[in-house]
């Protein structure tokens, strides 16, 4: 899909009808729409929401005046005033028109609305001609999905929290959105509540009055599983909350000179004992290994000498191994012939007597049977050394690790203990608040401990109930049933679920790889993007102690992992859209991107950075921006792949911005409004 | 512990769950031009599944 042209009528601070003209030129595929704050840059991301979906940004009391004031003002009283937006765009080969408008009726200085705002569609075919569709509004969720457009109509100075984790939600949303999962979710939810709810009514009215008791135990036991899994939902929001607010204080506390060497003696003490940690794990889990797989030595030594002796003595007796192999017997029989000459024919003595051989005579699995028990009754006492050789070593490196760990920890409280008593009040503060903030996280693991034992006991009960549910009773035919159904529409429920779950997996993946690729581009391998498996969408930096998650990202970084996230999802959808692997459930689409703000609040250098890659996050950007954020630096950096440029003028009856002169002119008609003219004018 | 794929999980269903859950989707499917479900809708949605799965055990 590409906008060709956008008019917007009586809109916000546009009196009368103005329009743009996009670039469609693909090697210069960025339009941009320069404009100082307060002059109708987010009107026109704004006019895009509207003309497509109905829907702003404003607060619901800022969205109920959309009409432009003076054309209200200057109607008769009773009068017809319209205010509207008309978007033409190409897709798939057909020129499309969308309005959107608003008829009001002037009632003294009040607007009446007239009816709803009305929508229409219309399209022209090569075949069919002009088409305009009668469910224009279901046509243009089909083009450009309403679930996604947050992603491609956006604001830079809102999205920056994407990249937060805060903005897990927001991920996780827009992971479903590109799914086209609704389908999905909805027989998720039917399922549950209809069917299954349905099915357990059915159950209970056919039970004795002792199984209805315990279906109505097994009932409080599910949702008692269901509110402690959210309840460990939130406390692990919580615990990345304090990790965030841990590390902006650290960042302040290894920028102030009192604290700055404190704090980096601490961050080197936390991350030896997340190593003294990780070895513990190791040690401690081979152990378990070890105890496992060669436990039973320290109990085998009485056995060992019991197996030994027989062993021995049935060697001695020659009766293991075996001096004459079973194969070898049958190939005496087989040709006719003993070793020494005699003839074996079966029925005769000779025959017999070999015969006779073959059935004590002992196969390949027995000799390899002898061997292995052999030698192992044979190593058995040095094995069971080497054992506890083995678990000594191990418990002595636990234990110095723990002794190491302790000095740390001990070394870990003084500092901050000198920190919280340190003479700048700033970094006393700040470690007060970080000592309150570990508390709470230390809290929060406690929490999720206890939560996931209680699930675990919980779910001992509900197995124990289920099974006396089955036993307690005679069952009826009709109870019989009930249950059946309820176990199948549980099971498909069930499948649903996971299907949904790793479906939301794969997508994830996909989007990550794509978000560290766009990273990567603009950040040159400074670090690493991830959208995790708790869909945290953060950056990971290479340490000498392995790779860690920075939890606390400039505004720059936020920026770029954010428009990394959007380019993401973008590639993405194109990528379905073109590829011949069509789902029907999501189709996929071509999407232009339409920002307010690109740069967010992102420091000169990364603005830079974001600003060549620009062109490359979808086929045509449109880029709204205030002179503050274009710099020359960054006009020079797009110059070459912009097609179009367009200036928003603020009239104003009193100018206050006396610095952008070319931007903010003084309104000789006395309303306040916005124009939009073809240029840039520095 | 591996992660399963979605394909991976449909292609280990029991085959009558997996047809089940076809035709579930298919009933859903017929009311996805409706933006938002009324509760009749979803009544009615309800029902069709419920009277598949009684077919199914009849």
């Amino acid at each position: 899909m590409k906008v060709k042209r956008i008019e917007i009528t009586n809109f916000r601070q546009f009196n009368g009808s103005h329009s743009i003209d996009f670039s469609l030129d693909d090697a210069k595929n960025i339009t941009v729409i320069h404009g100082e704050n307060g002059g109708g840059k987010t009107t026109l991301l704004n006019a895009f929401k509207w003309a497509f979906y109905g829907v702003t940004d404003l607060d619901p009391d800022e969205e109920r005046k959309l009409l432009n004031t003076q054309a209200l003002r200057e109607a008769k009283d009773g009068g017809l005033v319209v205010q509207s937006v008309k978007i033409q765009f190409e897709h798939d080969g057909k020129n499309y028109e969308i309005m959107r408008s608003h008829k009001y009726t002037r009632s003294g200085d009040v607007a009446q609305p007239v009816d709803h705002p009305a929508f229409v569609l219309s399209y022209n075919d090569p075949e069919e001609g002009y088409v305009a569709p009668a469910n224009p509004e279901v046509q243009i969720k089909k083009i450009l999905p309403e679930k996604l457009h947050p992603y491609f109509f956006f604001h830079g100075e809102r999205i920056e929290k994407l990249a937060t984790y805060e903005g897990t939600t927001q991920v996780k949303e827009a992971v479903r959105n590109l799914m086209g999962i609704e389908t999905f979710e909805r027989a998720l939810n039917h399922l549950d509540n209809k069917v299954k709810k349905h099915y357990k009514a059915e159950l209970k009215r056919n039970s004795s009055p002792q199984d209805q008791d315990l279906i109505v135990k097994i009932d409080g036991i599910d949702a008692d599983i269901t509110n402690r899994k959210d309840e460990i939902t939130a406390l692990n929001k919580t615990i990345a909350e304090c990790k965030v607010d841990i590390a902006e204080i650290d960042k302040k506390l290894e920028a102030n000179r009192a604290s700055e060497e404190m704090k980096k003696r601490r961050a080197k003490i936390d991350s030896d004992i997340k190593f003294i940690d990780e070895q513990l794990k190791a040690l401690s889990d081979d152990n378990k290994h070890l105890i496992n797989k060669k436990g039973f030595l320290a109990f085998f030594k009485d056995s060992a000498a019991r197996v030994h002796t027989i062993l021995e003595d049935k060697r001695k007796k020659g009766e293991l191994p075996y001096k004459v192999k079973k194969q070898f017997i049958d190939d005496l029989l087989k040709q006719g012939t003993c070793i020494c000459g005699t003839e074996l024919v079966k029925g005769t003595h000779p025959h017999d007597e070999i015969l006779k051989f073959a059935t004590n005579a002992g196969g390949a699995d027995l000799e390899e049977g002898y061997n292995k028990t052999s030698s192992a009754v044979h190593n058995a006492p040095s094995d069971s050394n080497e054992l506890k050789r083995q678990l000594k070593d191990n418990l002595k490196a636990i234990s110095e690790f723990h002794i190491r760990k302790k000095t740390l920890n001990t070394e870990r409280d003084g500092i901050s203990d000198k920190l919280t008593n340190s003479e700048s009040e700033e970094v006393a503060e700040l470690e007060k608040r970080r000592k309150v903030l570990e508390t709470k996280e230390s809290q929060c693991h406690h929490d999720i401990g206890d939560r996931n034992r209680e699930i675990l006991t919980k779910t001992e009960q509900l197995k124990e109930l289920k099974e006396k549910l089955k036993t307690e009773s005679e069952k009826d035919e009709q109870f019989k049933k009930a249950e059946r159904k309820l176990a199948i529409a549980s099971e498909c429920r069930d499948a649903l679920q996971r299907i949904i779950d790793a479906f939301s997996n794969e997508v994830r993946e996909k989007l990550s790889e794509k978000v560290n690729e766009t990273v990567d581009k603009i950040l040159r391998n400074e670090y690493k993007a991830r959208i995790k498996d708790d869909y945290t969408l953060l950056f990971e930096q290479k340490t000498p102690q392995g790779i860690i998650d920075v939890p606390a990202l400039s505004s720059g970084q936020k920026v770029v992992a954010s428009l990394s996230f959007i380019a993401s999802i973008i590639n993405v959808a194109k990528k379905k859209y073109t590829s011949d692997n069509t789902s029907e459930y999501f189709l996929g689409g071509l999407y232009p991107l339409v920002m307010d703000t690109p740069f967010g609040n992102a420091d000169d250098d990364h603005s830079n950075s974001i600003a060549k890659h620009i062109p490359e996050l979808a086929e045509q950007v449109i880029i709204l921006v205030s002179n503050k954020n274009w710099s020359p630096e960054i006009h020079q950096i797009c110059r070459g792949k912009i097609g179009k440029e367009y200036s928003i003028v603020h009239y104003s009856p009193e100018p206050k911005n006396k610095l952008n002169e070319r931007y903010e002119k003084k309104s000789d008609t006395g309303w306040e409004h916005s124009k939009i003219m073809e240029g840039y004018y520095g | 512990m591996e992660k399963k794929t979605a394909k991976e999980i449909m292609d280990t269903l029991d085959p009558e769950i997996k047809t089940l859950l076809a035709k579930v989707l298919n009933i859903e499917k017929s009311y996805r031009h409706l933006g938002h479900l009324s509760e009749r809708n979803a009544e009615e949605i309800g029902e069709k599944i419920i009277s598949e799965i009684e077919r199914m055990v009849r």
